[in-house]
């Protein structure tokens, strides 16, 4: 069975809480004082783990969005794939091989870092001494991907595709990320259609509150990275 | 142990599996229970199939043909394209029922060269239709029956009361839990094909049993017709159908003992009785066939070259002699 929660985190809210502290009254005793105080109190969320019926929901949404999109007078990605093969706009057989390979050595990288980081022979000045080297290959070589993938991904920008991905990204925060409170969970954006929740989004945009405008930032980036396969370790590192 | 006699036994298991209506099976190292679908649970089936039809076109998902209509209409697909794909599917059709017809080895290496070439063409054109019409209602359909049906298949005892999983358990499995499901079945469906139902009627034991329930598959499964699961009918109808074959070589009886034990020579044997390919033409002849693929057609030895006919007519032959050769 899949674990319920894809990921949880906190967002600290600063809170009203009564504190009792200890105190001595006027005649010298041993009194506890509660009172009211400002305090940062950790809030937890979760990302929900999507069951079977919600990502049959999303594939549904997806395409009814791509079809959407075509009526609005968007191209699609494969027309656009087959005109830019036709115009030789894509990328050539001997530029993926060079990303393909960036990418390999960009992930044998961060095993090296990772190793060095862990070894517990070295002291702190040898580790920088060692992974300095290979920190400044590893960002020049995380620049190219970036600026291949870049590339790529915005010759297909004005797509039916790319309109519907991005409507599902919010689409999945709307039905994904849920609040805790008193040890229940529920959806932050509550029930109903996806109209319905995205009015519930605006209006905490349009509210002003900063603690659930960073809980809906925080939540949207990580499903974001999540969707995008990124595993829950990497994104703890 | 002989062979054959490994084959029946292995074949009584299927048999006894067919009569209890169940099979069992493993999963995460229990045994479970995998039920045998009546024509009743098809029929559930469909209702769901409409249910699933409903939700989905609540929800916006498109039919293939809406889909069709709107790529048409905005020029992102065509009716030629459509016609390419039902002309080569023809293409092929054709070109297999010619391949069942011929002899010669090299001719049938061309109907499959030619075979395999349609194929790629067809595969790529299917493929660039799958990619521009994406997801449509009766792939949503297609993927829900088939969890429709993992779901109903498996259960925890060999009553078939209890599933094997409530829907919320079901609805939180892993792809890999359910990649495990589905080999079950897929195995499951791989031993009940019909290929392995005609073996079992064609093992010793099961004429005997058969001649017994006097052709009534209530006296053979003790169930109304209405209860049978579907491989019970199939099994009790493939059984009436050998039984037919038999009594329709009157006196010439039974086939050896040799052919009786072993149900794949039984089965050989039911084939030949059922479709007998009879050359009744003696003068056939085919160019570029080899002498042995002649004799193969002739099915018999009686295949002779034109070489060996004009020896016969003194290395020089008429027209009247070719004539005589094709037997006209």
């Amino acid at each position: 069975m899949k674990e319920k929660w894809l990921y949880s985190f906190e967002v600290e809210k600063t809170q009203k809480v009564k504190e009792t502290v200890p105190d001595k009254d006027a005649s010298g005793n041993d009194i506890e004082v509660t009172r009211e105080v400002e305090k940062k109190v950790p809030n937890k969320f979760h990302i929900l783990n999507p069951t079977r019926k919600i990502q049959d929901d999303a594939s549904i949404f997806y395409s009814v969005k791509v079809s959407e999109g075509i009526k609005l007078g968007l191209v699609t990605k494969s027309y656009l794939m087959r005109k830019f093969q036709q115009e030789g706009v894509l990328p050539s057989a001997e530029d993926k091989k060079v990303h393909a390979e960036n990418y390999s050595k960009a992930i044998k990288l961060e095993v090296d870092l990772e190793k060095i980081k862990q070894d517990t022979n070295l002291s702190d000045a040898e580790k920088e001494l060692q992974s300095a080297p290979l920190k400044s290959e590893y960002q020049e070589l995380r620049n190219k991907i970036f600026d291949y993938e870049n590339l790529n991904a915005s010759l297909f920008d004005n797509t039916a595709e790319k309109r519907a991905n991005d409507l599902l990204n919010l689409w999945f925060v709307l039905h994904l990320l849920y609040a805790e409170k008193d040890g229940t969970q529920s959806c932050l954006f509550g029930d109903g259609s996806f109209e319905q929740r995205l009015e519930r989004l605006n209006a905490i945009e349009d509210s002003g509150n900063e603690f659930l405008t960073t809980v809906v930032e925080r939540g949207g980036f990580l499903i974001g990275r999540l969707n995008s396969g990124v595993s829950k370790e990497e994104i703890d590192l | 142990m002989s062979d054959a006699d490994n084959k029946v036994n292995y074949l009584k298991k299927l048999y006894k599996e067919i009569v209890l209506g169940f099979s069992v099976s493993e999963y995460s190292g229990k045994p479970i229970f995998i039920k045998h679908f009546s024509e009743l649970d098809n029929g559930e089936q469909e209702a769901c199939r409409i249910k699933y039809e409903e939700v989905a076109a609540n929800k916006g998902l498109q039919t293939r043909e809406d889909k069709m209509n709107l790529l048409l209409k905005e020029g992102y697909w065509s009716m030629e394209k459509e016609t390419e794909i039902e002309k080569i599917k023809k293409e092929i059709s054709d070109l297999e029922l010619i391949r069942r017809n011929l002899v010669i080895k090299r001719q049938i290496l061309q109907n499959k060269q030619k075979v395999s070439e349609a194929t790629s063409k067809l595969n790529a054109i299917l493929k660039e239709k799958e990619e521009i019409f994406g997801f449509c209602l009766e792939d949503f359909v297609g993927k829900k029956i088939n969890e429709y049906t993992i779901f109903n298949s498996f259960f925890k005892d060999k009553a078939l009361q209890n599933k094997l999983f409530s829907e919320e358990e079901f609805d939180v499995l892993t792809e890999l839990e359910l990649g495990q499901l589905v080999n079950c079945l897929n195995n499951f469906y791989v031993n009940f094909s019909h290929s392995q139902i005609k073996r079992i009627c064609a093992c010793p034991f099961f004429p005997s049993l058969y001649n017994l329930s006097g052709d009534n598959a209530y006296y053979f499964y003790g169930k109304h017709v209405v209860d049978l699961t579907i491989l019970q009918v199939n099994m009790f109808s493939q059984g009436k159908y050998f039984k037919a074959l038999v009594e329709s070589r009157g006196q010439q009886g039974l086939p050896p003992n040799d052919v009786m034990e072993d149900p794949d020579k039984m089965i050989e044997w039911f084939e030949a009785e059922s479709e007998t390919p009879k050359f009744t033409a003696d003068g056939v002849s085919y160019v570029g066939a080899t002498k042995e693929e002649l004799r193969k057609m002739a099915g018999n030895n009686n295949a002779i070259s034109v070489l060996d006919y004009a020896a016969k007519k003194g290395n020089s032959m008429t027209t009247k002699d070719f004539i005589e050769m094709h037997g006209i």
